[in-house]
């Protein structure tokens, strides 16, 4: 037992020190300025050679590290490696490489057209805090993400428990809420900044004005127009959630509710109770997909509001984008922005895990 | 399964297929990527682009492509993005002061000189007032394309009948302007604005142009400060403008696409005096007709807190010299002449209002027959004589985002004086421009 | 039979104040649809007009018009891209998921937890900050005008992934080892057993992306540099530069175009859709 945990321990390291290795490499490649390069000079041989090495040595380790986990030698020893080979090429290519290459980027000043003009360490990131443009667009981000989550949380949970009957009434239902999910966000979003528009033709505040209600701008003012946004995306999120939970609920078997109704439970308590408890894995799920998925916002704020007014709805993927790859043109700038965007989404999963992970019950 | 895996294939087959490149003729083929989208504009552009292949082009062995990719923004970006990944467009048509500067701060622009001498090109024909971007580094590396200067735009029918004259060739001064648009201001029974007088939109280089007019400017020689910051004037203007939401006849412009919207409100007649580029001449005169209001519509100069003046526009066309070969750009620079003889920016002025880039359009007989039928189109042009721009900044579009972003707090919800408005900026300038 | 009767209409009654609920609700969320419809066949002139009206006075295809007839506005070759690109994702998903699912699900490995890691890192990251690199690749690998920067990046899908695990993961042991008692080979595993046994998490994945590929807008806004490669979305953005204005019958003529086809896919296979939604692929 103990040699095979060595084992284990030295293929591990073994693995970390060839990626390093292949990582050593190709940052020297980039150093030199060649990363858009079509020729391939010599001079770069023994940075390649650099890869080749690191490539090797993760390849060996990887032998002797699934030895070691999978006890004997059997023939479906590196079958396993071969079904996911495709998959984690292209992972790495369209996913880790980036997001390296981002994380490498944010320590230099440039544009696109040249990305590696000044090295300046963590001066983008101590610029970040100060600049207010940075600071607003994360403050916002962090209250969309939070009214988002709990609203479309609370929101399916409460739609799923009361259409979850099989009824017709709560077919059609399901069928119509889930709607909106199928059109892209961005045609969801010229639709509603129609019905917002606080013209006199803005549906929404004709409606409300029969009811004497004066007009709200509701895109014009920074009180309402992040509420809009966050409106807007909760209608075209919620059926979909609703129906996973519904699936969810589906599926606890009818037992144990006829137990508890035999025990003149509630329906309330049996809500409480059993059912929040039997679903918790879907709704576990559903929290961290949300959660990511609302720090990335992005199409919706460009085409409803364009960050305004007053940048009460700048976020930070639009942040990113103009700065990066926009006329202020700081690359570096972006990616550090970048960089902090994924270091939130990590962190918070990471909470999610250690917090929430001991409260659901798989049965 | 194995139907799947074969239907799958052969899908990937077929997408391969359809990414198979035509084949290289000897030919010179170059792009044009521009933001010339739909109505007049595109249809102006197609149209050079089919005469140049058919005359020029088929002549010299050059076909041009020209390539729709969004708002001035956009084709920067999509241009950076091009020139880093080793392929890239020919032309470009970029906006004057925001496009510009950041491609020839890249360095990837060509130098015209050489191309200008071999030809014995009259460079004294293009109008000297358009040409301050298009210098960098004592090189030549843009040309005027789709330029305009913003004029003021009102209802003449209204002001006809309140019986004020409006010069057409002269800047009113503010006062005047005031008390204009609060004439126009109606308001209906129930205290609700029918028709405001004015609307300013966000865009800066109205802002900018007042700075100018009281002396100041949006940047300093160097594009390191704001001098506009600490002189007073943008203070003077920000109570102006604040004042007039104020008062009630000065509608806040909208979060997206405000222009957009200013051209819908007044060609719908609910405000009656705006500030607009020329070149959206054709589309408010169009609008006007569609939508069943028809007014007159009057051109004038901008009004001034001082002289006249006024900003400029539109965008300028480069040719890109980077990853593309000498035969290349001395192809973008055969197109690029085509643009700028005398026909061609005639027609681009009289199809779409943007400014002719070159004097010897102003004698085109097309021009010459425009002006004397509407003498308001040349408006525009006569203002020209007046064209200012704010030195080049580094930080522009970064001071530019920040700007917005405090005059939407003063203007759109009043949440700031404009005393509080300026600290702000100040506040911002400290971060921005280091 | 009274009795009855009348047990049915007291529960009729009861049930009324939530079943108006649920309409008014679906009324709610199916509304704006009914909007963008109504508009896009509007003048321009009736569309900005007040009072509103609820339905077209005159019937106008203005709107569908402009932007069929608009210069360069090529709608078929923007729905031929869309649908290679679907396809093309779609299937290049199929050929990768499956194989790296029936991994996770049935194997065990060193640095399993690491790939999965690298899955799930998947998931967090935004076009925003990955599409210039990828645009760069794409660019080295003179890739750039053809349809493949808009189908590999989204080949690995980290959601099939999962959804795909658990799928695998829920196929009973026995099956599989009786399966191997008979020596078949791991491929015929793969698509004679899991494969069939998860038919309906496969289409739910394929759905998924169907419904995420089609309706992509920053991706392509990005990627595509030429007209020969746009999908169908990018309709939108000549509607949103309009030159002539927000003219909001076009906007929503563009849009009710870009919307027809997932529309028409739903409706038409809208009961196995919903199925295969509710799937429970999550446990």
């Amino acid at each position: 037992m103990k040699q095979t945990k060595t084992v284990k321990r030295l293929a591990a390291a073994g693995m970390a020190a060839g990626v390093l290795l292949i990582l050593t490499g190709v940052l020297l490649i980039k150093a030199a300025g060649l990363s858009s390069a079509r020729r391939i000079p010599l001079l770069l041989g023994s940075r390649y050679l650099l890869i080749a090495a690191g490539a090797a040595l993760g390849a060996v380790s990887t032998y002797f590290g699934n030895t070691a986990v999978q006890g004997k030698r059997s023939r479906k020893g590196f079958f396993p490696y071969l079904l996911i080979a495709p998959a984690m090429i292209f992972l790495i290519i369209f996913v880790l490489y980036p997001i390296l290459n981002v994380l490498f980027l944010s320590f230099f000043k440039g544009s696109v057209q040249n990305p590696t003009k000044e090295f300046v360490g963590l001066k983008n990131y101590a610029a970040l805090g100060g600049k207010a443009a940075f600071l607003t667009a994360v403050k916002n981000t962090f209250f969309y993400a939070a009214v988002f989550v709990l609203l479309v949380m609370a929101g399916s949970l409460l739609m799923a428990a009361w259409l979850s009957a099989d009824r017709r009434l709560n077919k059609f239902s399901q069928t119509a809420i889930f709607t909106p999910h199928l059109i892209a966000t961005v045609s969801c979003a010229f639709i509603w900044r129609w019905i917002l528009d606080f013209n006199d033709y803005g549906l929404l505040n004709t409606l409300l004005s029969v009811f004497g209600v004066a007009p709200i701008p509701w895109l014009e003012s920074s009180q309402t127009a992040m509420w809009a946004i966050i409106a807007m995306n909760v209608w075209k999120n919620i059926g979909y959630y609703t129906l996973i939970l519904i699936a969810a609920m589906k599926n606890i078997p009818a037992e144990i509710f006829e137990a508890a109704t035999l025990d003149n439970a509630s329906k309330t308590k049996c809500f409480f109770r059993i059912t929040l408890p039997l679903i918790s894995p879907q709704l576990f799920v559903t929290l961290i997909l949300l959660t990511i998925g609302s720090f990335n916002v992005f199409d919706s704020v460009n085409a409803m509001t364009e960050g305004g007014p007053g940048s009460s709805t700048e976020v930070i993927a639009r942040f990113i984008y103009l700065f990066a790859f926009g006329n202020v043109n700081s690359l570096g700038l972006g990616c550090a922005a970048a960089v902090f965007l994924m270091f939130i989404q990590l962190a918070l999963t990471a909470v999610y895990f250690k917090v929430l992970a001991g409260r659901v019950h798989y049965s | 399964m194995k139907k799947w895996i074969a239907l799958a294939l052969a899908l990937l087959l077929l997408l391969g297929c359809s990414a198979c490149k035509k084949a290289e003729d000897k030919e010179v083929t170059i792009e044009v990527w521009h933001p010339r989208g739909a109505g007049a504009n595109g249809e102006m552009i197609a149209a050079s682009v089919a005469e140049f292949n058919e005359t020029i082009g088929a002549e010299k062995g050059i076909t041009v492509v020209e390539v729709f990719q969004g708002g001035y923004g956009e084709v920067v970006t999509a241009t950076m993005n091009a020139v880093a990944a080793g392929s890239s467009p020919e032309i470009v048509v970029v906006e004057n002061s925001s496009g510009t500067p950041v491609l020839s701060g890249e360095g990837i622009l060509a130098d015209l000189t050489p191309y200008i001498e071999r030809d014995q090109w009259d460079l004294d024909n293009v109008q000297s007032g358009l040409l301050a971007y298009c210098y960098h580094d004592g090189e030549l590396i843009a040309m005027p394309y789709i330029r305009s200067t913003p004029v003021m735009y009102y209802n003449k029918t209204a002001t006809d009948a309140l019986g004020i004259e409006i010069p057409m060739n002269d800047a009113l001064t503010i006062e005047e302007f005031e008390d204009l648009c609060k004439k126009l201001t109606v308001k209906n029974a129930d205290g609700t604005t029918g028709v405001y007088g004015f609307s300013l939109q966000s865009n800066t280089w109205y802002t900018q142009n007042f700075f100018y007019q009281l002396g100041s400017n949006m940047f300093d020689e160097t594009g390191k400060s704001c001098p506009a910051l600490e002189d007073g004037a943008m203070l003077k203007v920000f109570t102006a403008w604040d004042q007039w939401v104020q008062d009630g006849w000065c509608q806040p412009f909208v979060s997206t696409n405000d222009e957009a919207y200013l051209e819908e409100q007044f060609s719908l007649g609910k405000i009656a005096c705006i500030f607009d580029s020329t070149g959206k001449m054709g589309n408010i005169f169009g609008a006007v007709e569609e939508l069943g209001n028809p007014f007159e519509i009057g051109i004038a100069f901008l009004p001034s807190f001082g002289e006249p003046s006024c900003p400029t526009g539109g965008g300028n066309m480069a040719i890109v010299k980077e990853n593309n070969s000498e035969a290349e750009i001395a192809a973008a620079w055969e197109f690029m002449k085509f643009l700028l003889t005398s026909e061609q920016d005639a027609l681009n002025h009289v199809n779409t209002g943007y400014a002719p880039s070159t004097k010897a359009a102003a004698d085109a007989k097309i021009v010459k027959d425009l002006w004397a039928n509407e003498p308001y189109r040349q408006v525009g042009f006569n203002q020209l004589a007046y064209a200012q721009d704010a030195p080049a900044s580094d930080y522009g579009a970064e001071w530019g985002v920040a700007f917005k972003s405090v005059i939407s707090s003063l203007i759109q919800e009043g949440t700031v004086t404009p005393e509080e408005a300026v600290e702000r900026l100040k506040g911002e300038a400290a971060s921005i421009f280091s | 039979m009274k009795e009855q009767t009348r047990r049915r209409l007291r529960r009729c009654m009861k049930r009324l104040p939530g079943d108006l609920l649920k309409i008014a609700v679906v009324l709610c969320f199916v509304f704006p649809f009914y909007w963008m419809i109504c508009t896009a066949f509007k003048s321009y002139s009736e569309a900005i007009q007040t009072p509103v009206t609820f339905w077209p006075e005159r019937f106008s295809m203005d709107g569908v018009a402009s932007i069929l007839g608009a210069r360069n506005v090529d709608v078929l070759r923007y729905l031929r891209n869309s649908i290679l690109i679907t396809a093309g994702t779609i299937a290049l998903q199929m050929l990768l998921l499956v194989p790296a699912a029936y991994a996770f699900a049935r194997f065990e490995f060193f640095g399993k937890n690491v790939c999965f890691a690298l899955v799930l890192l998947a998931l967090m990251i935004p076009g925003q900050v990955t599409y210039i690199t990828v645009y760069l690749t794409m660019a080295d690998w003179n890739l750039l005008n053809t349809l493949w920067p808009q189908i590999l990046p989204h080949g690995a899908n980290a959601f099939g992934i999962f959804l795909l695990r658990q799928g695998f993961k829920q196929v009973p042991d026995e099956i599989i080892e009786s399966a191997q008692l008979d020596s078949a080979s791991q491929v015929q595993i793969i698509l004679k057993i899991l494969a069939p046994m998860c038919k309906s998490v496969l289409l739910t994945i394929m759905l998924f992306s169907f419904v995420t590929t089609w309706n992509n807008y920053f991706w392509p806004l990005v990627m595509t540099n030429s007209e020969a490669v746009r999908p169908l979305t990018m309709m939108l953005v000549r509607v949103l530069d309009s030159e002539l204005g927000t003219r909001w019958n076009e906007i929503m003529a563009a849009n009710l175009l870009v919307v027809i086809p997932v529309l028409a896919v739903y409706i038409f296979t809208s009961g196995r859709i919903i199925k295969a939604f509710t799937y429970n692929g999550i446990k």
